[in-house]
């Protein structure tokens, strides 16, 4: 075979690998190449054997895992954005800076009076936002994201809190930054359980609003809340913080933590049965980000990898003792669970719990509402 | 009348980030199967898949794409952390699972499948790294011979060639 033949006869050989590549097969790709094929056959097959040889895919977590890590990587990134100081007054507008103040001044001054002569021909259609659709992230972001303003919300129905409920929810923490404090306290206001398809979403008050993430570490974990759940998959979960109070064990001094809009959430399919119990776990992370030679920022993430259902949970009290399942409520942590109530059991048609729709006010109240039977 | 240079846009930061964000679902099993296929070890192949990205990430800033698409910009990384990987471990371990020959219903064919599997794999090794790069870019990476040549900083023809060159090799250890 000459030159000129055995480039060409290496772009057969390419093309054919591409095209096996993408689905076709031996024969096809010979087929045109009848010239070439009694050579390029065998080196084919050694091509496919040598791909069977290390078939790997990675396993879900692990995958899950990586990309939480970018994920976080991200975040840390944009905050470390967001602190870097701006060396110049003007920031991207440089070419803003050989003008004087008052050219500048003046400029301001037309196009507002631009916008006042321009503004009441302006019309806009109405906008009517879906829950769901603009209010939180899209699938696949683990790490928390300002994605809403903060007093947006879906509409939701709100479950009591029960002893005896379907589904319990923990708060944990994956130690990475928790050794600099003392103590780290998390006042959680509310936890959303986005459901998959149309359903209103589901928001929790927790009976435990605050949390120490030092008493918390590994599988440590703290029960927030219990009760019924209505039964389906749920695939997203938002934990909203409205307070984050850190104490360094260097200084014993008092430290803001950063928090994206003031929630963090975690994208994870789970399904919830309503005749069992699930366990969720949530766990978050701090991490410490920026240069060492800036001052020191903090900032909290969720830890996908160490969240969800099915996880190791040793419980724990606010204080970080062993603690038992149900033990915050008035009731015997050992008995069984008592079966539904007919008489709060729905009627055909009638939902479960009343919808509450989007008012774009947070719902406050009181954490624990007994049921009749309770007091 | 001179003619105004065209306007050059730098891709922002933030335009960078969500498209290698974006790759992630498409590139990650790629680059463990291609370290995967280096190193032998699916553990560590799949922290050199995790690291590739973290790196990615942090040389964002010098990243442009100049004949280089983002995609065989991660393989580059992927290849440099394989070789460095390579170099400290300095042997090729292979982590054994026998978990599928214990609880195949037709152990003999699995075991045959195993021992073609480890033929195959030795006559890898043999390969000239080049041949090995090239290879393994292409099967596991599922890079085309342009991207593999983006990666290795190759011609496209020497990549054909070598790719060419190693299947022969391959075939004639494999007889």
């Amino acid at each position: 075979m000459n030159q000129y033949n055995m480039k060409d006869f290496d772009r057969a050989l390419d093309d054919c690998l591409d095209r096996i590549r993408r689905g076709e097969g031996i024969e096809q790709c010979l087929a045109n190449y009848p010239w070439h094929a009694s050579r390029l056959e065998p080196l084919l097959r050694t091509a496919q054997q040598a791909q069977l040889a290390y078939v790997f895919e990675p396993s879900p977590s692990v995958t899950q895992d990586a990309r939480a890590k970018l994920n976080a990587a991200r975040a840390e990134r944009a905050a470390a954005a967001r602190s870097r100081p701006r060396s110049r007054v003007f920031g991207g507008f440089s070419w803003l800076r050989p003008l004087p103040a008052a050219a500048i001044a003046s400029a301001v001054v037309i196009m507002l009076t631009i916008l006042l002569l321009v503004r009441p021909t302006v019309t806009a259609p109405p906008v009517t936002e879906q829950p769901g659709e603009n209010d939180y992230p899209a699938p696949g972001e683990e790490v928390a994201v300002p994605v809403t303003p903060d007093d947006f919300e879906p509409a939701f129905v709100m479950p009591s809190a029960h002893p005896d409920g379907n589904f319990a929810f923990y708060l944990s923490d994956e130690p990475n930054a928790i050794n600099d404090f003392e103590s780290l306290t998390v006042t959680v206001s509310s936890i959303m359980l986005k459901t998959r398809g149309e359903e209103p979403w589901v928001k929790l008050l927790p009976m435990q609003k605050q949390a120490d993430l030092v008493q918390l570490q590994g599988n440590r974990s703290l029960e927030l809340w219990r009760g019924d759940v209505p039964e389906g998959t749920y695939t997203m979960v938002f934990l909203h913080i409205e307070d984050v109070e850190g104490i360094l064990v260097a200084t014993g001094e008092s430290i803001d933590l950063k928090l994206p809009s003031n929630r963090l959430h975690l994208n994870m399919e789970f399904e919830l049965q309503a005749d069992e119990l699930t366990e969720f776990v949530f766990d978050i992370t701090v991490r410490r980000i920026g240069p060492p030679e800036n001052p020191i920022t903090y900032l909290l993430l969720p830890q996908a990898s160490e969240s969800g259902i099915g996880r190791d949970i040793e419980r724990v009290d606010l204080h970080g003792r062993p603690d038992e399942p149900g033990s915050q409520k008035p009731e015997d942590p050992d008995r069984e669970r008592s079966p539904k109530r007919p008489d709060l059991e729905p009627t055909p048609g009638q939902p479960d719990m009343p919808v509450i729709p989007n008012t774009g006010h947070s719902q406050s109240g009181p954490h624990w509402r007994p049921t009749p039977d309770q007091h | 009348m001179g003619q105004n240079p065209p306007k050059v846009r730098k891709e922002a930061g933030s335009d960078k980030e969500e498209r290698l964000a974006a790759l992630f679902d498409s590139c990650y099993p790629r680059v463990a199967r291609y370290a995967y296929a280096r190193i032998g070890d699916r553990t560590d192949a799949e922290d050199i898949a995790a690291e590739t990205f973290l790196r990615a990430l942090d040389s964002l800033d010098r990243y442009q794409e100049r004949g280089l698409p983002m995609e065989a910009w991660l393989f580059r990384i992927a290849h440099n952390l394989v070789v460095d990987h390579l170099r400290r471990a300095n042997r090729f371990e292979r982590a054994q699972e026998d978990e599928e020959l214990q609880s195949s219903d037709n152990p003999a064919h699995v075991a045959e499948e195993r021992i073609l599997m480890a033929d195959t794999q030795a006559a890898m090794e043999q390969l000239t790294k080049d041949q090995k790069n090239v290879l393994t870019l292409r099967f596991f990476g599922g890079l085309s011979s342009k991207e593999t040549a983006a990666t290795l900083q190759k011609s496209d023809g020497a990549v054909r060639e070598m790719q060419r060159a190693a299947l022969e090799r391959l075939r004639s250890l494999l007889r």
